[in-house]
Protein backbone atom coordinates (compact mmCIF):
# COMPACT_ATOMS: atom_id res chain seq x y z
CA UNK A 1 0.00 0.00 0.00
CA UNK A 2 1.16 3.85 -0.49
CA UNK A 3 1.80 5.51 2.20
CA UNK A 4 -0.11 8.92 2.29
CA UNK A 5 2.52 11.96 2.26
CA UNK A 6 2.70 14.01 5.60
CA UNK A 7 5.69 15.84 4.73
CA UNK A 8 4.83 19.41 3.68
CA UNK A 9 8.14 19.82 1.46
CA UNK A 10 6.96 16.48 -0.22
CA UNK A 11 3.38 17.84 -1.08
CA UNK A 12 4.35 21.41 -2.35
CA UNK A 13 6.92 18.80 -4.96
CA UNK A 14 3.62 17.26 -5.77
CA UNK A 15 1.91 19.89 -6.71
CA UNK A 16 4.80 21.37 -8.49
CA UNK A 17 4.99 18.01 -10.84
CA UNK A 18 1.61 18.40 -11.34
CA UNK A 19 1.71 21.86 -12.71
CA UNK A 20 4.71 20.35 -15.31
CA UNK A 21 2.11 17.65 -16.13
CA UNK A 22 -0.62 20.19 -16.47
CA UNK A 23 1.38 22.40 -18.60
CA UNK A 24 2.50 19.64 -21.21
CA UNK A 25 -0.83 18.08 -21.14
CA UNK A 26 -2.44 21.46 -22.07
CA UNK A 27 0.26 21.74 -24.91
CA UNK A 28 -0.14 18.16 -26.32
CA UNK A 29 -4.32 18.77 -26.46
CA UNK A 30 -3.69 22.01 -27.77
CA UNK A 31 -1.56 20.85 -30.56
CA UNK A 32 -3.84 18.18 -31.24
CA UNK A 33 -6.74 20.40 -31.35
CA UNK A 34 -5.37 22.13 -33.89
CA UNK A 35 -4.36 19.35 -35.47
CA UNK A 36 -7.99 17.66 -36.03
CA UNK A 37 -9.58 20.54 -36.45
CA UNK A 38 -7.79 23.10 -38.58
CA UNK A 39 -5.53 20.36 -40.52
CA UNK A 40 -7.36 17.53 -41.04
CA UNK A 41 -10.42 20.21 -41.26
CA UNK A 42 -13.09 18.62 -39.41
CA UNK A 43 -13.44 22.20 -38.56
CA UNK A 44 -13.88 23.52 -34.40
CA UNK A 45 -17.47 22.24 -34.13
CA UNK A 46 -16.52 18.89 -35.82
CA UNK A 47 -14.15 17.41 -32.55
CA UNK A 48 -14.82 16.71 -29.17
CA UNK A 49 -11.58 18.37 -28.12
CA UNK A 50 -12.79 21.62 -29.03
CA UNK A 51 -14.76 20.82 -25.63
CA UNK A 52 -11.90 19.67 -23.84
CA UNK A 53 -10.25 22.79 -24.28
CA UNK A 54 -12.70 25.26 -23.84
CA UNK A 55 -14.23 23.94 -20.77
CA UNK A 56 -11.08 23.85 -18.68
CA UNK A 57 -9.93 27.07 -20.23
CA UNK A 58 -13.47 28.79 -19.33
CA UNK A 59 -12.84 27.48 -15.76
CA UNK A 60 -9.34 28.68 -15.25
CA UNK A 61 -10.34 32.21 -15.78
CA UNK A 62 -13.42 32.33 -13.34
CA UNK A 63 -10.79 30.64 -10.81
CA UNK A 64 -8.06 32.99 -11.83
CA UNK A 65 -11.03 35.98 -10.92
CA UNK A 66 -9.99 35.23 -7.30
CA UNK A 67 -6.76 36.08 -7.90
CA UNK A 68 -6.72 38.87 -10.02
CA UNK A 69 -9.18 40.55 -7.63
CA UNK A 70 -6.86 40.30 -4.73
CA UNK A 71 -4.05 41.36 -6.46
CA UNK A 72 -5.30 44.60 -7.86
CA UNK A 73 -4.78 47.10 -5.12
CA UNK A 74 -7.28 49.90 -6.60
CA UNK A 75 -9.65 51.39 -3.74
CA UNK A 76 -13.44 50.74 -5.08
CA UNK A 77 -14.37 53.91 -6.19
CA UNK A 78 -11.35 53.55 -9.26
CA UNK A 79 -13.12 50.10 -10.21
CA UNK A 80 -15.07 50.17 -13.13
CA UNK A 81 -18.60 50.94 -14.05
CA UNK A 82 -19.21 46.93 -13.55
CA UNK A 83 -19.35 47.91 -9.82
CA UNK A 84 -23.00 47.44 -8.60
CA UNK A 85 -25.74 44.85 -10.12
CA UNK A 86 -27.87 47.65 -11.84
CA UNK A 87 -24.81 48.68 -14.47
CA UNK A 88 -24.15 44.99 -15.22
CA UNK A 89 -28.18 44.00 -15.98
CA UNK A 90 -28.29 47.54 -17.80
CA UNK A 91 -25.38 46.38 -20.02
CA UNK A 92 -26.33 42.81 -20.54
CA UNK A 93 -29.88 43.76 -21.72
CA UNK A 94 -28.15 46.15 -23.91
CA UNK A 95 -25.90 43.38 -25.20
CA UNK A 96 -28.90 40.93 -25.73
CA UNK A 97 -30.91 43.92 -28.06
CA UNK A 98 -27.55 44.94 -29.55
CA UNK A 99 -26.81 41.69 -30.61
CA UNK A 100 -30.32 40.59 -31.52
CA UNK A 101 -30.70 43.67 -34.11
CA UNK A 102 -26.97 42.85 -35.71
CA UNK A 103 -28.12 39.07 -36.11
CA UNK A 104 -31.20 40.07 -37.72
CA UNK A 105 -29.43 42.22 -39.95
CA UNK A 106 -26.94 39.98 -40.72
CA UNK A 107 -29.42 36.78 -41.05
CA UNK A 108 -31.87 38.70 -42.54
CA UNK A 109 -36.08 38.31 -43.28
CA UNK A 110 -37.41 35.51 -41.32
CA UNK A 111 -34.91 34.70 -38.63
CA UNK A 112 -36.49 37.04 -35.96
CA UNK A 113 -36.50 33.78 -33.30
CA UNK A 114 -33.14 32.60 -33.98
CA UNK A 115 -32.14 36.10 -33.55
CA UNK A 116 -33.52 36.48 -30.31
CA UNK A 117 -32.51 33.43 -29.00
CA UNK A 118 -28.95 34.20 -29.84
CA UNK A 119 -29.16 37.51 -28.31
CA UNK A 120 -30.88 36.29 -25.28
CA UNK A 121 -27.75 33.49 -25.02
CA UNK A 122 -25.22 36.21 -25.01
CA UNK A 123 -27.26 38.38 -22.96
CA UNK A 124 -27.27 35.41 -20.19
CA UNK A 125 -23.87 34.77 -20.86
CA UNK A 126 -22.32 38.67 -20.27
CA UNK A 127 -24.87 38.68 -16.96
CA UNK A 128 -23.49 35.47 -15.57
CA UNK A 129 -19.47 36.52 -16.22
CA UNK A 130 -19.78 39.78 -15.16
CA UNK A 131 -22.06 39.29 -12.27
CA UNK A 132 -19.65 36.65 -10.82
CA UNK A 133 -16.85 38.80 -10.77
CA UNK A 134 -19.32 41.57 -9.10
CA UNK A 135 -19.65 38.47 -6.45
CA UNK A 136 -16.09 37.96 -6.04
CA UNK A 137 -14.93 41.33 -5.89
CA UNK A 138 -17.80 42.19 -3.41
CA UNK A 139 -16.73 39.49 -1.28
CA UNK A 140 -12.90 40.50 -1.60
CA UNK A 141 -14.42 43.71 0.02
CA UNK A 142 -15.71 42.67 2.68
CA UNK A 143 -13.22 40.70 3.84
CA UNK A 144 -11.00 43.28 4.16
CA UNK A 145 -13.35 45.29 6.12
CA UNK A 146 -13.80 42.87 9.22
CA UNK B 1 17.80 31.28 6.18
CA UNK B 2 20.22 30.40 9.12
CA UNK B 3 18.51 28.84 12.16
CA UNK B 4 19.88 26.90 15.41
CA UNK B 5 17.47 23.84 14.52
CA UNK B 6 20.64 21.63 14.40
CA UNK B 7 22.45 22.71 17.79
CA UNK B 8 18.68 22.14 19.25
CA UNK B 9 18.38 18.86 18.12
CA UNK B 10 22.30 18.02 19.52
CA UNK B 11 21.35 19.01 22.48
CA UNK B 12 18.23 16.74 23.26
CA UNK B 13 20.20 13.84 21.60
CA UNK B 14 18.36 13.38 18.79
CA UNK B 15 19.32 11.98 14.64
CA UNK B 16 17.92 13.72 11.89
CA UNK B 17 15.92 10.48 11.39
CA UNK B 18 14.37 10.31 14.88
CA UNK B 19 13.80 14.06 15.05
CA UNK B 20 12.02 13.59 11.22
CA UNK B 21 9.82 10.47 12.78
CA UNK B 22 8.42 12.64 16.10
CA UNK B 23 7.17 14.88 13.87
CA UNK B 24 5.97 13.24 10.41
CA UNK B 25 8.35 14.64 8.23
CA UNK B 26 11.07 12.84 6.12
CA UNK B 27 14.88 12.51 7.26
CA UNK B 28 15.64 15.10 3.69
CA UNK B 29 13.09 17.95 4.42
CA UNK B 30 15.13 18.23 8.43
CA UNK B 31 17.83 17.86 6.39
CA UNK B 32 17.27 20.83 4.22
CA UNK B 33 15.66 22.98 6.98
CA UNK B 34 19.26 22.68 9.05
CA UNK B 35 21.23 23.78 5.97
CA UNK B 36 18.68 26.89 5.58
CA UNK B 37 17.60 25.07 2.09
CA UNK B 38 14.03 24.96 2.97
CA UNK B 39 11.44 27.49 4.31
CA UNK B 40 9.59 25.38 6.34
CA UNK B 41 5.88 26.64 7.17
CA UNK B 42 4.98 28.17 10.62
CA UNK B 43 3.23 24.84 11.47
CA UNK B 44 5.98 22.73 10.61
CA UNK B 45 8.31 25.50 12.96
CA UNK B 46 5.79 24.94 16.03
CA UNK B 47 6.32 21.14 15.80
CA UNK B 48 10.29 21.12 15.67
CA UNK B 49 10.06 23.88 18.46
CA UNK B 50 7.97 21.51 20.60
CA UNK B 51 9.95 18.49 19.91
CA UNK B 52 13.53 19.90 21.13
CA UNK B 53 11.83 22.08 24.08
CA UNK B 54 13.38 25.29 22.37
CA UNK B 55 11.06 28.42 21.31
CA UNK B 56 10.58 29.53 18.24
CA UNK B 57 12.81 32.03 18.65
CA UNK B 58 15.51 30.38 20.08
CA UNK B 59 15.47 28.38 16.67
CA UNK B 60 14.34 30.76 13.78
CA UNK B 61 15.09 34.34 15.12
CA UNK B 62 17.37 36.03 13.11
CA UNK B 63 18.18 39.91 12.97
CA UNK B 64 17.03 41.72 10.44
CA UNK B 65 20.18 42.17 7.33
CA UNK B 66 21.47 45.71 7.57
CA UNK B 67 21.88 47.16 4.01
CA UNK B 68 25.04 49.54 4.87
Amino acid sequence: MIKKIQDERLKLENLKNIRTVFAIQTILLVSLWVYEAFIQGKGATGTPLTYVVLIPSIISALLNMRVSVENEDKPKSARSLFNSLTNIIILSIVVGIGSTLLLYVILGEGSLMDSLIMGGVFSLCIYGAFSYGYYVKKRHDEEEEE
Amino acid sequence: MKNNVKIARMQVNLTQQQLAEKIGVTRQTISLIEKGKYNPTLKLCLEICHTVNKTLDELFWAEKERNE
